[in-house]
């Protein structure tokens, strides 16, 4: 079999994963125009959520997502509400909002292994035993697929919520310029709140799903945090498709990067790549 | 005793690291997060040069400024274009990939292996693997580079650093060459960190390369906020809080299996409470 | 700053002075005659907390199923998140502050940051870790199946099998490196031939690629060289990449989560880890033992038996503990019968095994 339809698939998959990490963190990125070093532990959140609901309560699968993916917006809205919010009222700089959420990150992460213990955890019940689907020569499988198709409804979802609702409107009014929202009669703080809510809960959907994939553990946040970051900056930030098109194009660099070059030099790959966006298109692949 | 001379010598390794990092995060407005990987490089040098060598320690500190100069000018010369936000990221990328090499250029830095057996220095007949001696070293050290220090930021060169800080546009007016004064600044901060990877090399007599990751420039960053942006002895203060915080909570009495979790819940609030009551740190003078 | 700030700010530095050195002053502990004090540094927060929670279960349960004993025995845990400056802390609290007579370590790198503490400061301390240079000294010993015994028999064993060709996927980290270092230059000596060799960091996930590049290279056989949990998500990944190869490990099934993932798989382990331990540690945490558990929870019977055979008014000296340590043979351990050689290595065996109906067994060759 020939490696490159796998290959190809694979950058698809991973690219699917940092794009819903991407997704999540350049909406509230776009809104508020800080880097939310916490958006990376709601995917735990939203993880641990479904595993208790789901194998330790053994309620409903999908009402045990939903619970998840509610939980971590409201974790996010509740940060937005008692941390940002206020350091946002005393005009703090985007480098302190940084160094609160690293703050945030810290804890919440801290709480999650308090509670769950560290170790790694599944939340499939079919482990190993998955359905598989042959596509184009490679081999998926059917979370995967799942993933893919969700990536796609959310970008969909975004989209429509962005360009065609009033909500969407107004964000994209803050977006611009805060201030002149605030005059133009706009609650802001009001509005970011539910950003805050909306963008997290993505964030915890992203978790379950790699939940669903790999698994959990109370430090995945950040790894796929990073990758969300990698994937918004090249594609440029606070820029809804940008965040998914760079999250394929890190997916496809990483993983034809290690078909030539050892593994281990993955993750050294992908900040490579960030660094020449950044020195040859600073302001990503979307951004003028 | 032993423990309390232990704590000094660690705080005052972190104490040069925060004040070379203040250099460029405080005076300079650049949120660098690439700290570590010129205190590897200092570490590594000695580390190798001591194990494989016959170059003593004081020529290896010299070694190691030279080699973290050079190769902070080469990443200098690609940051110096970048501000704000994207200084931030592209330092991570830096950092990551230094860390890598660490990691995967196995033939001459062990790899995962570490380098263990570094001497502890030796100068006339003093002998400095009594603990209290090396202290002693490390404090003058520590003298040095924050006289140093000091020097640089009294100096005119100091006061265009600030300037760059406040407003980078108005000094480029006025004919300043803005990316040569902060690529000099880095290197300037690259070589006191190297020292302080000297000393932390020779003192533990062992390193790999998990001392030297992206986590741990995070930590030398928060030094400098906690304690105060643009102040050399908030530098200094952060240094001695966040090198003792953790210790103070190994007394508080948590529950054993919550112990060390709780210690990073509490590290985490006070990262929040800074920054909403106190965002320019302990004692700074500028607000991130 | 204006002068009253400037007044608060010295107030608290000389509080947090103050504090610290109350704390340690206070907690100072006296050397007791009767008591001897483990103190345990190994990784309680931070990414890799599960492996320290283990050592700590392990121990925990080794101090309940004690019996009646001459002196009794402390055990003080310390958090060193992996991170050599904090291994450091913990090991000078550990002396300075409870007055230890014992440390244990887990981890090679750590090891080898207590190893010249506690010779310096005459203290046994004995290291859960592959690497040899942590045994050094006259009161460093380590407690860890040596690679080239774990490899003598991995290697028979595929010659026994007639396997000519081995796929390897190696986590990037010193304890699989070790292994795998010993493992390339002792085939040399065979026709085995690794087919391919996939390194990844710790940490990572997504395999799918470097499965992808192993795929085609004829492998008759996987060595996975990771651990939990990297070991899972691998061996998961290769299956739902269609691939049926079997697949086999050193040491990391047995500690599986999830041992269905490997069933009928043979692998290498420490030799018969008595299932008496695995039962007691899963009743206690609902959990698999974790890597290094086992030899914890011998570590702390291997310094007890040490300590009782030394027969005298007051209790041993860490010389003498030292002393006893290097004098045992045919211990009982649960990781086998253990003996330590000169250079302060526990030795133990290792053996052939495999996963069958989700229970690792012994093979009867």
């Amino acid at each position: 079999m020939e490696i490159v339809p796998q290959l190809i698939l694979n950058s698809i998959i991973a690219g699917s994963i940092y794009a819903l990490i991407a997704l999540g963190f350049n909406f509230v990125y776009g809104a508020t125009k800080f880097f939310n070093l916490a958006h990376g532990v709601m995917a735990a959140i939203g993880g641990y959520a479904v595993f208790y609901f789901a194998k330790t309560l053994g309620l409903n699968l999908y009402f045990a997502v939903i619970l998840g993916v509610a939980l971590a917006g409201i974790v996010g809205y509740g940060l937005d509400k008692f941390i940002y919010l206020p350091l946002r009222k005393r005009k703090a700089s985007n480098m302190v909002l940084l160094v609160a959420s690293l703050g945030a990150m810290t804890a919440l992460q801290a709480v999650i292994a308090i509670l769950f213990t560290s170790r790694f955890k599944t939340i499939s019940q079919n482990i190993g035993t998955q359905k598989l689907f042959e596509v184009l020569g490679g081999v998926i499988t059917q979370t995967q697929l799942i993933i893919i198709l969700v990536t796609a409804l959310i970008l969909a979802g975004l989209v429509f919520l962005l360009y065609k609702t009033l909500f969407g409107k107004a964000v994209r009014a803050i977006s611009d310029d805060e201030e002149v929202a605030q005059i133009v009669g706009i609650n802001t703080n009001k509005i970011i709140g539910y950003v805050f809510f909306i963008g997290s809960a993505l964030a915890g959907l992203a978790g379950i799903l790699v939940g669903f994939d790999t698994g959990i553990e109370p430090t995945m946040g950040l790894g796929l945090l990073l990758k969300g970051v990698i994937a918004s900056v090249i594609g440029g930030v606070g820029n809804i498709y940008g965040g998914v098109l760079g999250a394929f194009l890190l997916g496809f660099v990483e993983n034809f990067g290690i078909w030539k070059i050892s593994g281990e030099w993955k993750d050294a790959i992908a900040f490579t790549l960030l660094i020449v966006f950044l020195i040859f298109r600073p302001r990503g692949i979307m951004n003028k | 005793m032993e423990y309390l001379i232990h704590l000094a010598i660690l705080f005052s390794i972190y104490a040069i690291l925060g004040v070379s990092l203040n250099l460029v995060v405080g005076y300079t407005g650049l949120l660098s997060v690439t700290h570590a990987a010129f205190y590897g490089i200092g570490a590594y040098t000695t580390a190798i040069l001591l194990t494989k060598t016959g170059v003593g320690f004081f020529s290896s500190v010299i070694l190691g400024i030279i080699v973290a100069i050079a190769l902070s000018f080469l990443i200098g010369v690609v940051l110096s274009k970048f501000k704000g936000d994207y200084y931030a990221i592209g330092t991570f990328g830096f950092n990551t990939i230094i860390f890598a090499i660490f990691l995967n250029w196995q033939n001459l830095t062990m790899g995962p292996f570490g380098i263990p057996g570094i001497s502890k220095p030796e100068l006339l007949s003093i002998n400095f693997a009594n603990n209290f001696n090396f202290l002693v070293l490390a404090l003058i050290f520590l003298g040095l580079i924050y006289f140093i220090a000091r020097f640089i930021t009294k100096s005119p060169f100091g006061r265009v650093l600030k300037a760059i800080r406040e407003d980078e546009k108005a000094i480029v007016v006025f004919g300043y060459n803005t990316p040569y004064f902060k690529l000099a600044i880095f290197s300037i901060s690259a070589a006191m960190a190297a020292v302080a990877g000297s000393l932390f090399a020779s003192y533990l007599t062992f390193i790999d390369p998990s001392s030297f990751r992206l986590m741990e420039s995070a930590f030398i960053l928060a030094i400098v906020i906690l304690g105060g942006l643009a102040n050399l002895r908030g530098a200094i203060l952060g240094a001695l809080f966040l090198i003792l915080l953790p210790e103070i909570l190994r007394f508080v009495g948590f529950p054993p299996d919550i112990a060390a979790q709780m210690r990073q819940v509490v590290y985490g609030v006070i990262l929040i409470l800074v920054m909403l009551y106190r965002p320019q740190g302990l004692i700074g003078e500028y607000k991130l | 700053m204006n002068k009253l700030t400037k007044w608060v700010i010295g107030i608290i530095v000389v509080i947090a002075v103050v504090i610290t050195g109350y704390f340690v002053s206070q907690n100072s502990s006296k050397v007791s005659t009767e008591q001897i004090k483990i103190g345990v540094v190994a990784p309680m927060s931070g990414n890799l907390a599960f492996l320290g929670e283990g050592i700590r279960d392990a121990m925990l349960l080794a101090q309940q199923d004690l019996g009646n004993t001459q002196y009794t025995y402390e055990l003080i845990f310390e958090d060193d998140q992996l991170d050599s400056k904090i291994t450091a802390s913990a090991v000078n609290k550990l002396l300075g502050v409870n007055k230890v007579d014992a440390i244990v370590s887990f981890g090679s790198g750590p090891g080898n940051v207590v190893a010249p503490i506690a010779e310096q400061n005459n203290v046994v301390h004995l290291g859960i870790a592959s690497d040899p240079n942590v045994a050094k000294g006259e009161f460093n010993f380590i407690h860890w199946t040596p690679p080239a015994e774990e490899n003598k028999v991995f290697v028979e064993e595929l010659q026994r099998r007639g396997i000519k060709k081995l796929g390897v996927f190696e986590s990037n980290q010193q304890g699989a490196a070790a292994v795998m270092a010993d493992l390339k230059e002792k085939l040399k000596e065979t026709d085995i031939e690794i087919v391919t060799d996939q390194v990844f960091n710790v940490g990572e996930k997504d395999f799918r690629s470097i499965i992808s590049k192993a795929k085609n290279s004829g492998a008759e056989i996987y060595l996975l060289m990771a651990f939990s949990p990297e070991v899972e998500v691998l061996g998961k990944q290769i299956k739902e990449a269609g691939i049926n190869t079997p697949l086999t490990s050193i040491e990391a099934f047995e500690l599986s989560e999830q041992v269905d993932l490997f069933e009928g798989e043979w692998y290498v382990n420490a030799a018969s880890p008595t299932g008496d331990f695995t039962t007691k540690f899963e009743a206690k945490t609902n959990e698999n033992p974790t890597l290094g558990a086992a030899n914890a929870y011998d570590i702390f019977n291997l310094i007890v038996a040490a300590t009782e055979a030394f027969k005298g008014s007051t209790k041993p000296t860490p010389n003498q503990i030292a002393n006893e340590l290097t004098t045992i043979k045919d211990f009982n351990g649960v990781l086998g019968n253990l003996s330590v050689d000169e250079d302060g290595i526990v030795i133990s065996k290792a053996a052939i095994r495999m996963i069958k109906d989700g229970k690792p067994v012994d093979i009867d060759n």
